[in-house]
């Protein structure tokens, strides 16, 4: 077996967070990749259910795009977004998946805009379905890369609830769903202190220090009373991931 | 009506709705058309948005748009968006898609809001005016109203149509595309473009198929590969060849004019597009169109 990637340490986490029998809510990339896994491995009774309202699919190549039509081949039942969006605010969907431009230490995501509404310096395409699955799923898992400048102490535009302004935030807010439980990124793997919900360092990638987590990391992090490795990806998940999830390598790197 | 026609009910400063979603059946026709007859000030309203209000932008017909996301799919950011909205050029009322859907619905349903859950707590509720906070009278929880949207025009492209404009969509994506059909009726006017034209009897044979009866359209034309670059599932796929070259030239907008005169402005009509794009191409989209 050849070493693995970042990527799929990456999608082993996320695909831990997947229970057997739970609804999660996929788009595309790295959660799709990590979804599958988990189907094919720990949870085959999940229900994977696409943003474009396409429920337990099992297609034979990779989606591009979460309304992507390949995705109808062999799915349970063929809908549309409105339908998916509608099982997010019915309270169905136990999990979703996302990521963002900024996340602060409240997990807290915006993919709107750096720099100002009105005028910003950098305009992103905005919320999709961010906004409804951060505000509506039952638990929500954030994954992307570990930058300082992703990871700030107060995002610029909040786009997506984490917990607002701290405990207690969502329930003011009216907010339904757990809120982020957990943070995957390509350094680390992080949840949200039960007190202060702020973000804590559960486990670093093999290779990576605490100190290197911290340093490209634009707040203070809480951490876990050990520090832990993230487990490596078993030679059963590996050849999954590598045979059957993603054999060209598109979301989870080349073989090396 | 010809296309021209249709679209010359769209006055300048009109509230426009856009069918479609992502980078599928957006109806591209009409908004090629619509650039051709250089339209300015348009508002647009849609729930998830792509090429189809980049393209409008870039042309410069857009003085605000109403949505959740407007990108490029795969490729990226939607980089005339992106420059008209760092300009200060481009009023940007934000919504998730829940509540760029619930726009319309409220409209479609005869009320003035529609409550959800989605927005609260976040900065949408600050960047975007239709968004305020409701108590329920009978539990005391929470909700955002979302205010009802009336477009002036919506814009749709379907699969098939009759003379009478009763508009059927396919089987297989029917759910998919559903949502068109509350866009339609929320707004006053409604131009959609189809696939093809049917005989009254093949409407009447598959009633089940009708998402919307001619009550609630004002034209149909036909315009096979009117969704084109997007897709028209269960009829063509996508076009990542023309949607890549879109998506190199709107990096500069000198490019950007180069792209919109050769595939928008030089083609007098939606034929002429479909000769510029070519047969082998548009077979190929036809070929790769189901499942494998």
């Amino acid at each position: 077996m050849s070493e693995v990637t970042r990527q799929e340490i990456m999608a082993v986490a996320a695909a831990r967070e997947i229970q057997d029998g739970e609804a999660a809510f996929i788009g595309t990339g790295l959660p799709m990749v990590a979804a599958y896994l988990a189907k094919f491995t720990h949870a085959p009774s999940a229900v994977l259910v696409f943003e474009s309202g396409i429920v337990d699919a099992r297609p034979r190549e990779l989606a591009t795009g979460v309304g992507d039509f390949r995705l109808l081949h062999g799915c349970v039942k063929a809908t549309g977004l409105y339908y998916a969006l509608s099982l997010l605010q019915g309270g169905f969907i136990d999990i979703g998946f996302m990521g963002g431009a900024e996340v602060d230490e409240y997990g807290n995501l915006n993919s709107t805009a750096i720099g100002g509404y009105a005028r910003p310096t950098v305009r992103l395409p905005g919320s999709g379905g961010a906004n409804d699955i951060g505000s509506l799923a039952g638990r929500i898992v954030i994954m992307m890369p570990h930058e300082q400048r992703r990871l700030v102490p107060r995002v610029q535009y909040l786009t997506t609830p984490g917990f607002l302004d701290g405990p207690g935030g969502r329930e003011r807010a009216g907010l339904r769903g757990e809120g982020p439980t957990r943070v995957i990124t390509d350094l680390a793997v992080l949840d949200f202190e039960p007190r202060s919900k702020r973000m804590r360092l559960l486990t670093v990638h093999p290779g990576v220090t605490p100190e290197e987590v911290q340093a490209r990391t634009g707040f203070p992090l809480l951490l876990a009373e050990r520090v832990g490795e993230t487990p490596i990806p078993s030679a059963e998940q590996v050849a999954v991931l590598r045979g059957r999830v993603d054999p060209e390598g598109i979301y989870i790197g080349k073989k090396g | 009506m010809t296309l021209r026609e249709a679209v010359a009910l769209i006055k300048d400063g009109d509230s426009v709705a856009v069918g479609g979603h992502t980078l599928r059946r957006h109806p591209m026709a009409i908004i090629h058309e619509i650039i051709r007859q250089g339209r300015r000030n348009l508002k647009l309203l849609g729930w998830n948005s792509g090429i189809d209000m980049d393209m409008l932008i870039g042309a410069g017909c857009v003085a605000s748009v109403e949505t959740s996301y407007i990108g490029i799919s795969a490729f990226g950011l939607a980089l005339n968006f992106r420059r008209a909205a760092e300009g200060g050029r481009l009023k940007v009322i934000e919504h998730s898609e829940t509540t760029g859907i619930d726009m319309f619905r409220a409209t479609a349903m005869g009320m003035s809001f529609f409550p959800t859950k989605t927005p609260l707590g976040s900065d949408l509720m600050q960047a975007n005016e239709h968004l305020a906070e409701v108590t329920c009278p009978f539990t005391g929880e929470r909700y955002a109203a979302v205010k009802a949207a009336r477009p002036d025009v919506a814009i749709l492209h379907a699969h098939t149509a009759d003379q009478y404009g009763n508009v059927q969509l396919d089987l297989q994506r029917w759910h998919d595309n559903s949502v068109d059909a509350i866009l339609a009726k929320a707004a006053r006017t409604v131009l959609v473009t189809v696939e093809q034209i049917v005989s009254d009897e093949e409407v009447l044979r598959n009633a089940h198929l009708t998402v919307l009866p001619r009550k609630f359209v004002t034209a149909v034309i036909e315009a096979p590969y009117g969704a084109h670059p997007t897709a028209c599932d269960s009829r063509y796929d996508y076009d990542l060849e023309e949607v890549g070259k879109y998506y190199e030239a709107s990096k500069s907008g000198d490019a950007f004019k180069g792209y919109l005169e050769e595939r928008v402005l030089a083609p007098a009509d939606h034929w002429a597009y479909l000769d510029a794009v070519g047969l082998e191409r548009l077979m190929a989209l036809t070929r790769q169109r189901v499942v494998r």
